[in-house]
């Protein structure tokens, strides 16, 4: 059982005792007091051992701090980051070169060590996850001023290592935010290497954006991968990967010259709204089925931004603006429409 | 500590070895060495809140208006750009690893400062008096000698190509650089004319701001310097430079 599994279950348990006692409140049901006490004294003590094992949140209460602190500690985590920047650039000018390096270097293993005392703590993972995140500003510091110091030849290779870290981060703790940024970093180094690979520079990495469509929807098919553990991760590959792909396909959509093909300008447009409407039909399929909230948003996204760019391109220039709108609106209507048809669609008969 | 602790350690530790592995090896071997002055090197940015020293390496860029700019279609394509009329219409940007070779108060530096003081001469020559142009120019020939003497003479893929063909690493620095090809669009006078569309090039060195701490950085900074100062640029087994030496003038 990992984290996410462990908060269904709590959540179940929390809804089981609120329908059971609005059975016993409506007269439809009311269980022996021998068996209430043992499924109270079981649920408590499954609750306790859960909350303890996996800091899962037990009450609504409980859940809306945690959302309280997830935001703080994000937060946290970005003006920490900027503060250990600005004090090690504020002072390198002071210290001799083996200093720094050290400095450099011991940062992220504090932090990591920081974060892995922290995280034994209960109730204390949002502060984990602050310390993380800062390990991983404190880690692209440090290979970034090493290649200044030094000044090393410039490379892509930085966005493996970050990449990797926020997947070990990720994968390790089920720490989304390390995830979304190892998952984003790590797809970014293999567009890179895919550049150079086929006769671009890493440094240009859109030279190819149908290598950008690739890596997206391999990040999608992972993200697929319902054994790979712990869940929590799952979403970061699929929201990061579809957004990628998509990204690339909407560009390709609008400015056909950038294909990597060879098509014409024309031809490469019309291509790729046809696949950008298909890809993105698909994966709002994929996600209502497998209940995907993110590859759900990606997806209508994908799909209302190719509506308003084409619908511009087609009527912004001869249609009166408010009938433009109004058509921009009943395409909007049409996809609440539809969506609500396989909600309903979902619902016992 | 647990294992998933230890797999993101080992990721900070190992890719920390591997930056200082490379920057042992590039500096294992002194490749070559140019000693520069304040002209070609002086100090870049510092700040209250930055307090590194930087030393900014500075060069001239002859300019050329032909298909490809100065560097050429030949050199270009050699670095492994399409310069084809057909690939510049489908692709507007493109960039490549180089290597650039700046040479040092040579004949470039003396070609490029002496088409300046003729270009400026026929400038100020229809609105100044000769008293006035002579005062002008004199002006503009001591603004010059404050300016870089290293002039780009060349670029190519291949370092050590390029070190045999320049072989005097005093005159002449070798130095990892990114080359860019853009469209350029050249607009004719009056509201029918063509526009001409020119392949445009431009390079830019890898590192071209270099840290100096230490002694270095506490000579250079000295309040009390009456001259100038000499900076010793290495460059290592991956042409990776260092400032090995700040000496005052």
């Amino acid at each position: 059982m990992d984290r996410a599994a462990a908060q269904r279950r709590t959540d179940q348990v929390r809804a089981f005792r609120q329908e059971l006692a609005a059975l016993e409140q409506e007269g439809v049901f009311a269980p022996d007091p021998a068996l209430r006490d043992r499924l109270t004294a079981h649920h408590a003590a499954l609750l306790d051992r859960l909350a303890r094992q996996f800091d899962v949140d037990t009450t609504p209460r409980t859940a809306q701090l945690s959302l309280g602190m997830r935001v703080a500690a994000l937060l946290g985590a970005v003006a920490l980051i900027a503060a250990v920047v600005l004090f090690f650039l504020r002072f390198w000018g002071s210290i001799p070169v083996a200093g720094q390096v050290a400095l450099l270097a011991a940062a992220p293993l504090l932090l990591l060590g920081l974060m892995e005392y922290v995280i034994r703590k209960p109730g204390a993972r949002p502060l984990a996850e602050l310390f993380a995140l800062v390990a991983m500003g404190a880690f692209v510091l440090e290979l970034s001023a090493l290649q200044s110091i030094f000044a090393l030849r410039e490379s892509p290779h930085g966005f493996l290592a970050w990449g990797a870290l926020g997947l070990a981060l990720g994968h390790g703790y089920a720490f989304r935010g390390p995830g979304f940024a190892g998952v984003a970093l790590l797809g970014w180094w293999l567009l890179t290497m895919l550049a150079e690979t086929t006769g671009g520079t890493w440094r240009d990495p859109a030279r190819v954006p149908e290598l950008a469509v690739a890596v997206g929807f391999a990040a999608f098919g992972v993200g697929m991968l319902e054994r790979l553990r712990p869940s929590e991760v799952l979403p970061c590959y699929r929201l990061i990967g579809l957004t990628g792909a998509f990204a690339a396909l909407l560009w390709l959509a609008t400015s056909g010259s950038m294909n990597g093909l060879g098509l014409s300008r024309r031809t490469a447009e019309v291509l790729y709204q046809l696949l950008t409407l298909a890809a993105s039909v698909a994966i709002i399929t994929i996600g209502v089925r497998r209940g995907w909230r993110e590859t759900i948003v990606a997806g209508t996204g994908a799909f209302l931004l190719l509506a308003v760019i084409k619908s511009v391109d087609w009527f912004w220039d001869w249609m009166p603006r408010y009938l433009y709108f109004l058509l921009l609106g009943l395409v909007a209507l049409l996809v609440v429409l539809v969506l609500r048809r396989w909600r309903l669609a979902g619902r016992p008969a | 500590m647990r294992a998933r602790a230890w797999v993101a350690v080992g990721i900070v530790l190992l890719s920390t070895a591997a930056a200082l592995a490379q920057a042992i090896w590039n500096r294992s071997a002194v490749g070559r060495e140019t000693v520069l002055t304040e002209r070609e090197t002086p100090i870049s940015g510092g700040s209250r809140d930055d307090t590194a020293l930087w030393l900014r390496v500075q060069f001239v860029t002859p300019t050329d208006s032909a298909w490809g700019g100065w560097l050429g279609t030949a050199r270009l394509a050699a670095l492994g750009a399409d310069t084809t009329v057909e690939a510049t219409r489908r692709r507007q940007m493109d960039s490549r690893p180089a290597f650039a070779v700046l040479e040092l108060d040579g004949p470039a530096w003396r070609e490029h400062a002496s088409e300046r003081v003729a270009d400026h001469a026929r400038a100020l020559a229809d609105d100044s008096s000769p008293t006035r142009r002579d005062s002008l120019l004199s002006l503009f020939r001591a603004g010059l000698e404050r300016e870089s003497r290293l002039v780009l003479v060349d670029a190519g893929p291949d370092a050590a190509a390029l070190a045999v063909r320049y072989p005097d690493a005093s005159r002449h620095l070798i130095l990892p650089a990114v080359v860019r090809t853009f469209v350029e669009y050249r607009f004719h006078d009056g509201p029918r004319a063509p526009v001409d569309t020119v392949l445009g090039s431009s390079i830019q060195l890898e590192q071209h701001s270099l840290l100096v701490s230490g002694d270095a950085a506490r000579l250079v900074r000295a309040p009390n310097r009456s001259g100038g100062y000499r900076v010793t640029l290495a460059t290592g087994r991956s042409y990776a430079p260092w400032v090995r030496r700040v000496e005052a003038e």
